[in-house]
This record gives structure tokens, sequence and C-alpha cells, in this order.
């Protein structure tokens, strides 16, 4: 069991999210470059902080634009950037070490971006790393994502004896949320005879078990805990991080069908935060590939090896049942924007309306209204297309396809960080105390004497 | 041939100068059976480069070798049906010229 030093525990809730947001529009965007979808998801992300683009002092990036970039874009001259790039999950380990850096006053408004044009590869220069793969790889056939992860998951379905069927599930799953989301590109329901019978890319897979390819940004604001307060949002605090890398080439796992990058770096995460696999209700995984949440599942100690699929389809896939659901509309959504494009869903917002009124402005207002959805979310209010959709939610695993997790937890409406999880998941009442109106805010409602607006009507 | 370390016995593949194991720079190299078995396998129905002529599809395989490192190839001489290929059915090399001055370790099922 992997477990972190106690200089890193300190870090613990020493920082905060406390502003999110994406580009302007997400999908197919041939007249946005790359560039400027960073430009407006940090524009963006920091608006919702309540703060100025000349406020950040620190940038973390990854992928094909440096810091250095971005800050010459923006107009700002950073005290401190990182630009390590580990693959897809590099914009999660990134809000740990903006954390670190926050911490040691390194800066003190760090933004965390990313942007791709994924689609359109718009002012992006295509090169890659080929050091190792164009040798060893390339030269049979291999290249991109869905030639590794397939081996991974036929040789998951040889051990285990999981099957196509079950792979095709979870595609069936996802796109039920991506029903729910306004800002998906496709809502329409599919079976699993259609995921088996669309086209074979590369067996296992069909194409409707890859993820789509998108232009989008996503940007996250932090700061440190003390400062959060001047923000116009109630904080989401830093409870733990965790991170590790094992390999670049498939061929140098330690086994297939168990990550151990993601066992290490969901149990350091866990470590730091002072919790188990078992306190989690609420998991959001990344899914590039129908295999992949279940196997991220067992690789985490959440499902046992091999019964990844079997613990989804207990329910936590659909929406509107269960407890421990996956967040699972990167796929349907949209691939490049990864975790950053979820956290915006699931901050904890107190419903009082005078927290409302510090929201900044108008451009909000508008804002709300285009991604309805998601405000409703946000705001903790239901909306017509989630009627069951709860305000606030428990401590929240974010953990991505390569195996880094980053896992943080929800602040009271007072800002201060609870002192143990809260079971809210995303789909309304808390379901550990099986009550629908044990959330404070909840129980101010009702004392007014209006009905709850998170909790469906009773009777 | 494949790496091997001289100090630990390690054997190790893609090759580089220091064992991954113990850190030794002692690196030697061994004859390869040739054998192995096919540890994943893949049925590709579309080029994902553009530089890559063979028509699909095609099987993308990773094989275990007999020495204990694993690695990347093709399996050929075999129907491309997962009902035809299955995981840690032994496989055995066959080098392939590719090119003029490229001859690839491809592997095919042993009889």
């Amino acid at each position: 069991m992997a477990t972190v030093s106690e200089r890193q525990r300190e870090l613990r809730n020493v920082a905060c999210i406390v502003g999110v947001d994406e580009s302007d529009q997400i999908g197919t965007l041939p007249n946005v470059s790359q560039l400027s979808l960073h430009l407006e998801a940090i524009s963006n992300a920091v608006r919702d902080a309540g703060l100025k683009v000349k406020d950040v002092d620190g940038i973390f990036t990854a992928g094909q634009h440096s810091p250095a970039t971005l800050g010459e874009a923006l107009g700002v001259k950073p005290r401190y950037v990182d630009g390590t790039t580990v693959g897809g999950c590099s914009f999660i380990i990134m809000v740990g070490h903006a954390v670190a850096a926050l911490h040691h006053g390194l800066c003190d408004v760090a933004v965390v971006s990313h942007g791709e044009s994924g689609r359109s590869g718009t002012g992006v220069t295509r090169s890659r790393d080929t050091a190792l793969s164009g040798q060893f790889e390339f030269p049979y056939g291999f290249g991109g994502a869905t030639t590794y992860f397939g081996m991974i998951t036929t040789r998951h379905m040889h051990e285990y004896g999981t099957t196509l069927e079950q792979w095709a599930q979870v595609a069936v799953s996802t796109r039920k949320w991506a029903a729910l989301n306004p800002k998906a590109r496709f809502h329409d329901p599919i079976t699993v005879a259609d995921v088996l019978n669309s086209r074979p890319v590369s067996y296992p897979f069909n194409l409707l078990n890859i993820c789509l390819v998108t232009d989008a940004g996503g940007a996250v604001v932090l700061t440190r805990a003390d400062r959060a307060k001047d923000c116009a949002k109630a904080p989401v605090y830093v409870r733990g991080f965790g991170e590790a890398t094992e390999h670049v080439m498939v061929t140098q796992m330690d086994s297939l069908s168990v990550s151990a990058a993601t066992r290490l770096a969901g149990e350091r995460a866990f470590s730091m935060a002072g919790v188990s696999s078992k306190d989690f209700n609420h998991i959001m995984l990344y899914d590039a590939f129908t295999s992949g949440p279940p196997i991220m599942l067992e690789s985490l100690g959440l499902a046992k090896p091999g019964e990844g699929v079997q613990f989804l389809q207990r329910g936590p896939l659909h929406p509107g049942r269960q407890p421990a659901h996956q967040h699972q509309r990167g796929r349907p959504l949209l691939h490049p924007l990864r975790h950053v494009r979820h956290l915006p869903d699931h901050r904890g917002h107190p419903p009082a309306p005078r927290r409302d009124r510090r929201a900044p402005g108008p451009r909000r207002l508008v804002l709300a209204r285009q991604r309805h959805g998601r405000h409703a979310l946000r705001r903790g209010h239901p909306s017509p297309r989630q009627p069951h959709v709860g305000g606030r939610e428990g401590p929240i695993c974010f953990v991505d396809a390569l195996g880094r997790a980053a896992r943080r937890t929800e602040s009271t409406p007072r800002g201060r960080p609870r002192a143990s999880p809260r079971i809210w998941t995303l789909l309304g009442p808390p379901i550990r105390s099986g009550r629908r109106y044990s959330d404070a805010a909840c129980r101010r409602g009702l004392s007014r004497g209006g009905p709850c607006p998170r909790c469906p009507p009773r009777g | 041939m494949l790496p091997r370390c001289e100090d630990c016995g390690h054997v190790f593949f893609y090759p580089r100068i220091l064992c991954p194991r113990c850190h030794s720079r002692r690196i030697g190299w061994m004859q390869a059976s040739g054998r192995g078995t096919l540890h994943s396998f893949e049925i590709a129905h579309q080029a994902f480069q553009k530089a890559w002529k063979i028509k699909p599809p095609y099987v993308l395989a990773m094989v275990q070798l007999e020495e204990g490192p694993r690695m990347m190839s093709n399996l050929i001489n075999v129907e491309p049906s997962p009902k035809a290929i299955k995981c840690d059915m032994p496989v055995e090399v066959v080098f392939t010229q590719v090119s003029d001055d490229v001859t690839l370790p491809l592997f095919q099922p042993r009889r």
C-alpha cells in the first residue's frame, strides 16, 4: 500500500479551486486556434472566480503550448510555471503541482489550462515523441491510443472473461448521461447491438467504444485557502492528490489488466486525504475507451479484479439510480477537456441567493441560460432535463486513463472543509443516510415553508 | 538477440544502457529462442498511420517472449479473426524483409 509522507499530508486543504470554466464553445471549431481555446478557458475561469487575468501569477499546462506561450498570449509574466507533459492526465496532476506551489508561496493565483483543437487541428503542430515507439511499435502498425488500449482490453477479456457485450453496456450508459447534457454532441440513445454493429476499428473496439475528438478548452483557477474568501464562489478544497507513472509503452507494464500507476496514484491520494477507496460514493473516471472505467475501478480497489463491469452494472452507470455513479460524459461529449470539463458540475454551490448576487454580473446570467443544465447542477436546482439532480456531493475522485488520481472534497457553505465526507451524489439524496433532507441548506428551505427545491416531490 | 544484465541476469526489451531491475551498467546480449506466447492482440480494420501500407485487416500482437520480456509485433499466417487467435497461444518468430534494408521480427502460430 503506497502512502505519502507527513509533509505531503500537510498540503491537505491548504489550497482550493475557486474558478472553473470552458472555452466559449465546444465542438467542431475550425475557426478557433488551439491557443485561443486556452485563452477563452482561462479568461472565463478567472472571471468565474471573480478575479482578473492580471491576478494570475502561476501558469500550469501541458501538451503543445508551453506555459510561456500562454503567459505571453495572456500578457502576464508569471512567477511560476509548470508544463510537464505525461499524457492525458497531465492536467489533473497539475492540480497537485499547483497546490504545492501555492502552499510555498511560489504563486498566489494558479491557473491550470487545457486547450486542444483535436478535431479541427487549427493552430496545431503535429509532433510527438517517437524516440521509442517509432522503433518498437510503429513499424508493426501501432499508432494512437486505440491500438494500445485495445491490447489491455483483449488481455482483460482473456484473464477475466469479460465480453464485448459488457464493454458495449458502458457505451450505452455513457450515452444516457450524454442525453442529460445539452453540450454533448450526441443525445440519441443507443443499444448494445448498436455498439456491436458499429464500424469495426480495431478488435476489440468498434467505433462506439472509442471517445470522440473535440475542439475545446478548459481551465481551473486555484488559490490558497486564506485568499479564497475574496473570490466569487464557495471554494472547493483540495484534500488529496496522488500521481504515478509506470510506462509509456504498454509492453513495459507489470500487468496489462491492472494499471499499477492507477493503483499507486489512488493509494497516494487516499493516503494524503486520510480516506480509503471505500469512502467514496461519487467517482468520475475518464472514459476514453469503454474498457477504461471498469479497469480503473479494479485498479483503484473499488471493484474486485475482473468485476469492474459487474460493479457498474449493479447500477452506478445509469442516471437516476445509484450512489457511486460514474460521471461518464467525456466520451459522448468531448475528449480533450478531460477532467477539467467535469469540475464545474461538481463544485459545491450554496443555494443561498446572497451568494448568487455575489457572482460577477450579467455575463454569468447569460451563461447560466446557455448552459442551463450545468448551472442547474451548480446551483442545486433541478432542471427540466435532470429532475433528480441534487446540489452537493461528497468527496470526488478523478482518475485518468494513465493512472493519476486527484481527489478533492467539498466545502461547507461557510467555506470550511468538511470533517467527514458527505454522502451526496449528483443524483440528489444522501445515500448512506437514506434521508432526503439532511443537508442544512435544504432544511433551511423547508423551515421557510416552501418545498425543498432540490428534492423530488414527496408522495 | 536480447539484452541481458550481466550482474543480475535480468533479460529485458527494449535495449537500454542500464538494467531496469538492478540498474547495473554491465549489459550483454544473448541469443533468443524466437519462441513465445501471444500475450494480447488486436485485429486492426484500418491503418493507424499514414505511412502504413499493408491492407487491413491485420493483426497487432504483443508477444510474451520465452526469455521474459514482451514486445510488439504482428501475427501473420493466421486468419484475422478472434475465433482463430487466442491469448497465450504459442508463437514463433518469422524474420520478414519488408524493404531493402529493413527486416522485422514478425510472429506466426507455432506448430
